[in-house]
């Protein structure tokens, strides 16, 4: 185990940001791919630095989850991420309150604790979300304010998503008396309750103290900043929503000067109407970061994933996975051929024995089979297959009434032919 | 019936049933008939005209003569628009936050907007541009130079007229009735 020295790590981090930016999008890589990326590192000298793991198991690596979650972290202050997830933090915090006054309850400090530490760790994520969100939604705004962006169409589209996404779905989240302002009640309520428990441990007050504090001071200041960004944006929304319609329809005035109506026509709805340029707005938005960097923020794709991430640890149950592997004959083909139904039929006698009534099997067998496939079948198992028949079965069965078909495939029995 | 006399009555007057528009750049002639809007609304209602109040900050009388080359601002701020709009401008603030030149006007220097301010308007020169703006102008929708102008805030009616223009059919039949319009 090497010692690191954390100043050396960290100044590694830095000197290699964009090979470890990349790896961080990476769940796992192969040696391969680790060297298309980064052809001037080894990684099993990163594995003994800490930055990397190795699972023998799949001779693959991974970015050390801390070093994953420190990135996450500082990327997700520069997205824009989804109002909803923000709703979706905000019910877990009700869940996480219901599992609090569940341990204080039964008295189980030690879960207490870990709850309050989730507790903590989503109000600080509910923060980190809205204020994330003012910083990119300023990033753009500013870059609307400065030089030419676009045009109508795409700075409405950029302004509509991000109106749309990030604060209409926080509608009513922030305002007096609403979920926040009922869940910051219960906290008060509960940790109130709880202190008086556990008075005499200075710690577990204090860190009830801290959280209740904490999580004051957060939501304060992410209705704050959540407020601010509805004035930033919104005059901006306005006004885009009224340039639009002017640019709109004066192309249409335009366009309607020239003889060539018709084929004028297509321009003039593509530019009412017409996305192609719009959607790059909609899809992601083109910002400058602070270090001067050009992004595409891409919201939706990024939401998405830290919607399901979040969903996965936040108790999401997903729905049982299809069955690859279907039961036999479950998807027949429409029109048999002989080796499916050859095949079937000696699976068949080898599990249930001799096949008493050819038809009714072929039917039961391929439900999905049309009555011509069906009577084929028949043909092929009776009277191709058929075969001779086999003497000694066919005395030993002759009192049955049940006639035996030999068959280089399957033996079986059939009813016997009337003579 | 008699009307007391109201601050600057006369100049008010005089520029209002000319057709101006006044806002706060008008300075005194303005806060005169903003601090005594409702006297002043009663004495042109008296006349059978009405004062509107616009909320973006600039009052105009209802039913004064339209300008006779409506038609030609029309297709004018159109093109300015749509130049600027390609250009990635926001509209609202580039119109009002610029100094536009003669010689920079996209009318007639791009072969498509000159066919346009040609077939709509029959300007075919820097001059008969220059005569647009100077009939807007004399509405107050803009300042002239020498050699550039800039628009006012009432030009937020020039906005509105391209907006309220979208419907094709009302095009079509302008574009029928011929390049030239009449005072209304």
């Amino acid at each position: 185990m090497v010692l690191i020295n954390p100043r050396r790590f960290i100044q590694f981090l830095a000197d290699h940001y964009e090979i470890i930016e990349s790896l961080s999008r990476m769940s796992r890589f192969t040696d391969t791919e680790f060297r298309e990326v980064a052809p001037d590192l080894d990684p099993e000298d990163l594995t003994r630095k800490g930055l990397l793991d190795f699972i023998p198991e799949t001779c693959e690596y991974s970015l050390h989850p801390t070093v994953s979650q420190l990135f996450r972290e500082l990327n997700r202050k520069r997205h824009l991420s989804s109002g909803h997830l923000t709703q979706i933090h905000v019910r877990k915090l009700q869940v996480l309150l219901e599992a609090l006054d569940r341990c204080h309850r039964h008295r189980m400090w030690y879960e207490f604790e870990v709850e309050l530490e989730s507790l903590h760790r989503a109000i600080l994520e509910i923060n980190s979300d809205v204020q994330g969100n003012l910083d990119a939604i300023r990033r753009q705004t500013g870059t609307f304010r400065g030089e030419p962006w676009g045009g109508a169409k795409k700075r409405l589209a950029v302004l509509g998503s991000i109106w749309d996404n990030q604060i209409q779905p926080l509608e009513g989240v922030f305002v007096p008396q609403g979920p926040v302002d009922a869940v910051l009640e219960q906290i008060e309520t509960l940790l109130k309750r709880a202190e008086t428990s556990v008075m005499g441990n200075p710690m577990a007050e204090g860190n009830l103290r801290h959280t209740y504090f904490q999580a004051r001071r957060l939501t304060r200041s992410a209705r704050d900043a959540h407020m601010e960004a509805i004035r930033e944006i919104r005059p901006l929304y306005e006004t885009a929503k009224r340039n639009e319609k002017v640019a709109t329809a004066a192309s249409a005035l335009i366009m309607g000067c020239f003889e060539n109506r018709k084929a004028a026509q297509p321009l003039y709805a593509e530019r009412k109407n017409g996305i192609s340029h719009a959607l790059d707005g909609i899809f992601g938005i083109q910002s400058t970061a602070n270090d001067g960097e050009e992004r595409f923020y891409t919201p939706f794709s990024s939401d998405e994933a830290r919607i399901l991430l979040v969903e996965r640890y936040f108790g999401y149950r997903p729905a049982p996975p299809p069955i690859l592997v279907k039961p036999l004959h479950a998807e027949a083909p429409f029109v048999l051929t002989e080796k499916v139904v050859r095949q079937a039929l000696k699976q068949e006698i080898e599990i249930h024995g001799p096949v008493l009534d050819v038809m009714a099997w072929i039917i039961e067998a391929f439900p999905k089979a049309a009555l011509k496939d069906v009577i084929r079948a028949y043909g092929w198992v009776v009277l191709k297959w058929g075969g001779k028949a086999d003497p000694v079965r066919d005395a030993v069965n002759r009192k049955s009434g049940m006639r035996i078909i030999s068959h280089p495939v399957v033996s079986m029995a059939l009813p016997r032919r009337s003579t | 019936m008699t009307f007391p006399v109201l601050p600057r009555q006369r100049d008010i007057f005089e520029a209002l049933i000319s057709g101006r528009h006044m806002c706060l750049e008008d300075g005194e002639l303005f806060t005169a008939l903003r601090d005594n809007e409702d006297d002043y609304r009663a004495l042109f209602g008296g006349l059978g005209l009405e004062l509107i109040v616009d909320p973006r900050g600039f009052f105009f009388l209802n039913g004064t003569r339209t300008p006779a080359n409506m038609k030609d601002i029309l297709f004018f701020m159109a093109i300015l628009f749509e130049y600027m709009d390609e250009q990635g401008y926001s509209l609202e603030e580039v119109v009002f936050g610029s100094d536009f030149y003669f010689k920079d006007l996209p009318h007639l220097s791009h072969q498509r907007y000159a066919e346009v301010m040609e077939r709509a308007a029959g300007v075919k020169t820097l001059e008969a541009l220059r005569g647009i703006v100077t009939s807007m102008a004399r509405y107050r929708f803009v300042v002239t130079e020498a050699d550039s102008f800039r628009f006012r805030i009432p030009a937020h009616r020039l906005f509105d007229l391209i907006r309220d223009a979208e419907n094709i059919q009302a095009q079509n039949e302008l574009m029928e009735s011929g390049p030239d319009g009449g005072d209304q």
